[in-house]
């Protein structure tokens, strides 16, 4: 590790991927991770059939869930883990209303301090179109005894 | 709208798959508001006990649609923005939608503790009309 806040060492990325998909909230929603790099994330959910009504179409409510998720897992690979991310401020602008199948989303970093950090998202639908974009804004805690990667440590058998 | 017309409302946004997945109730619907509550279920809570942001922006969206849908509007947004102020924990949050206009319905949300966690803003593109 370079710096305090340099991120996870590129052969942690595994880890890492392991320790997003295993949240309890990525199992409920169907999200997985399908990519996991320095400074990006690529995310697909496959929302359970159970969260769908007849509807063709993904809920907004999902899909910005999607992009949260994406853009915060993205942040996990340049903060250090011992270190608490926590999103401020997202907004995120729907094109088109996906239809109904695997979404994809792409998170990435585009700036991270020792205080802020800043990161975009693309979401596509099932046919690869782009259907949703989005930036925000996190906090960064140093050293926070919240951390999900420490606790997730301190607490793995 | 009527009573009757809110009873409708709310009866049919409790028995969406949504709101029975994400554990929403619709406490409250009026012409221009809706209230909306999300029992969280402690097993998706983070490590630290915080509810995921996931789950809140979830819970903003459905409640400032029920709002617009009250308010006469329909469609899917076309954004939504949401500042978070402070971590909610606890095993309820609130959310308060309110339409300023056709297009704007404002959301403010509070947890177990009563206090403001989070607050959103979504719109749609044109009133009535989809994204």
């Amino acid at each position: 590790m370079v710096g305090r806040l340099s991120g996870v060492p590129a052969t942690d990325f595994r880890a890492l991927r392991e320790l997003l998909d295993g949240l309890p909230v990525s199992a409920a929603l169907g999200l997985r991770c399908v990519e996991v790099d320095h400074g990006l994330v690529r995310v697909a959910m496959e929302a359970p059939a159970a969260l769908l009504d007849g509807e063709p179409t993904v809920p907004f409510a999902l899909v910005y869930g999607l992009a949260d998720a994406a853009a915060s897992y993205a942040l996990h690979t340049v903060v250090a883990p011992e270190d608490l991310h926590v999103t401020t401020e997202l907004t995120v602008h729907q094109v088109r209303a996906p239809a109904r199948g695997a979404l994809e989303a792409e998170g990435r970093v585009l700036r991270h301090g020792r205080r802020t950090a800043f990161a975009e998202v693309r979401v596509s639908d099932p046919a690869g179109a782009l259907c949703a974009l989005g930036s925000g804004t996190w906090a960064v805690v140093a050293d926070s005894p919240h951390s999900i990667a420490r606790h997730h440590a301190e607490t793995a058998p | 709208m009527t009573p009757a017309d809110a009873a409708e409302a709310q009866r049919a946004f409790d028995a969406s798959a949504l709101a029975a997945g994400l554990g929403l109730r619709c406490l409250l619907v009026t012409d221009r508001r809706a209230r909306v509550e999300m029992r969280v279920d402690p097993a998706l809570r983070h490590p630290n006990g915080a509810v995921p942001g996931v789950l809140l922006g979830a819970l903003c969206e459905r409640a400032a649609a029920l709002a617009r849908t009250a308010a006469g509007g329909s469609g899917v947004p076309s954004a939504m923005s949401m500042r978070f102020v402070r971590g909610a924990f606890g095993d309820v949050v609130d959310a308060h939608a309110h339409v300023v206009d056709g297009t704007l319905v404002t959301v403010r949300l509070r947890d177990a503790a009563d206090r403001v966690c989070a607050t959103g803003t979504v719109t749609w593109a044109a009133s009535g009309d989809a994204a």
